[in-house]
């Protein structure tokens, strides 16, 4: 499938060199008398990584046969999760070689995007938010805190580490920001 | 501001003629595509993407000086900057210098907004100024490689014009945030204007990095006029771009018009932007085209 660079709006997602993007900006520039470009920020799925491209407006460009679900983890085996579509039951097993840094995020029968590209799963997303419960942790230190909000790593139950003010405890559930692995509150 | 527009044309006693918007034949040029309709079952129309062919026929017949204030058409022109239907103030002028014809736009530009300072730049001057380039040496080549270390990432097939748009808009243009005329373009992109010294005398005017308008030393001759039509059509085809008729009573009519004659179109909402300090077309339309 095909847009014109026209058309083509942030949001969308393109093909290039047989990798997907995501549209971040199209400008249109033109000159009152001179050729129309578009000039295009795009980022690439799989990498992160933000290019820019400048097409003469009108160019064919190829829309990436991305497609984005809502999967429920089942569980995890030692080399592979395994996901499950609530509405179909069908069932998708993402070697852990693809979640890569989002591992650490994995909890059973939580519900995670799942990004697949020309019908292979390439990125799985977990919600920006997780509960969890910290596994092990140095008891806070007693004395000197006038340097401020000190912190001291923690595990969490999925085996993340992460950091947390020395007065949060083991047992206790903590909830991360999980884009940036930051410590965001105790929960109650 | 179009009360005041039509005001200040008023005063200088230019008369205002309504010309229709919807023409037989469209307006030629490489780059602006003419939106066609069907105003006879049988017959296609174009709307204007400017009133230049149908105000020089006036000005043939003896009409003295006139503007335009009304709407253009231009097809898949959807931008920050640009909306398919938008408002052209265009005027002509007989006998007047160049320096007189540059004040009088300046006026009219001054009903929007102040401008302090103001400067003139040939166009091969501001590629020297800003790119450090000699726009006549230079190839295609040195060109597309100083855009993709400005990390303009193009495809290698752009045409040295195709290039040197590219360049004046995203590097030159941004520089010019002073009321700026660039002057003398390359005979290639003469259009509607005479040759001069191996230069076109064609001028554009920009200010706060957005180009305003664009005018000429308005070419008079039918044959040459006929010939660049032609040159533009052949050119088209290259591109895949629709082939059009010419409209004969329009290149006729060149003949009746005087020698010295100055013209100019500058974009109205464009104007408003920069009066209004906004950075998008759509903040001065009532309606662009995406809100309708």
């Amino acid at each position: 499938m095909f847009a014109v660079t026209n058309d083509i709006r942030p949001g969308m997602k393109v093909e290039l060199d047989n990798e997907p993007y995501y549209v971040v900006n199209n400008e249109f520039v033109k000159p009152g008398k001179g050729q129309a470009f578009n000039r295009m920020k795009l980022k690439n799925i799989l990498t992160g990584r933000v290019v820019e491209k400048t097409y003469k407006s009108g160019e064919k460009l190829t829309l990436a046969d991305i497609v984005e679900t809502q999967m429920r983890l089942l569980y995890t085996e030692l080399e592979n999760a395994i996901f499950m579509d609530d509405k179909t039951f069908e069932q998708l097993e993402i070697p852990f070689s693809i979640v890569a840094n989002n591992k650490q995020w994995l909890i059973d029968d939580l519900i995670y995007g799942i990004i697949i590209y020309k019908g292979t799963a390439v990125e799985i997303m977990p919600p920006t938010f997780l509960e969890m419960t910290i596994t092990e942790t140095d008891p806070g230190l007693r004395g000197d805190t006038a340097s401020g909000r000190v912190l001291k790593p923690a595990t969490l139950q999925t085996g993340a580490i992460v950091q947390v003010p020395i007065f949060v405890n083991e047992g206790e559930k903590v909830k991360i920001d999980t884009r940036t692995g930051e410590y965001v509150s105790r929960v109650s | 501001m179009l009360k005041q527009v039509r005001s200040f044309f008023d005063k200088k006693k230019i008369l205002e003629v309504d010309v229709p918007h919807i023409n037989k034949y469209p307006t030629i040029d490489l780059h602006i595509e003419p939106i066609e309709c069907s105003p006879l079952s049988s017959k296609k129309g174009y709307l204007h993407t400017s009133p230049e062919y149908l105000l020089k026929r006036l000005l043939a017949e003896d009409s003295g000086d006139i503007y335009f204030l009304g709407h253009v058409f231009r097809k898949d022109e959807i931008g920050n900057k640009h909306n398919i239907e938008f408002t052209m103030i265009e005027w002509y002028r007989n006998n007047f210098t160049f320096e007189k014809f540059i004040d009088e736009v300046i006026e009219l530009i001054e009903l929007f907004i102040s401008t302090k300072n103001t400067q003139v730049l040939t166009y091969d001057e501001a590629f020297h100024k800003f790119i450090d380039v000699n726009v006549n040496i230079i190839n295609t080549n040195d060109l597309i490689n100083i855009l993709i270390k400005h990390n303009i990432q193009v495809e290698k097939d752009l045409s040295k014009n195709d290039c040197l748009d590219l360049i004046f808009s995203i590097l030159i243009e941004p520089n010019l945030q002073d009321l700026t005329i660039i002057k003398d373009y390359p005979t290639d992109q003469a259009a509607l204007s005479k040759i001069k010294n191996n230069k076109a005398q064609r001028f554009e005017f920009f200010c706060k990095g957005v180009e305003l308008g664009n005018g000429y030393f308005e070419l008079t001759d039918p044959i040459l006029q006929k010939k660049r039509f032609l040159e533009v059509i052949e050119k088209r085809k290259t591109l895949n771009r629709p082939s059009f008729n010419l409209d004969e009573k329009f290149i006729n009519s060149l003949d009746k018009c005087n020698e010295n004659l100055y013209g100019i179109a500058l974009g109205f909402d464009r104007l408003l932007m920069l009066k209004e300090k906004k950075d998008s077309i759509k903040k001065v339309l009532p309606f662009s085209w995406e809100e309708l």
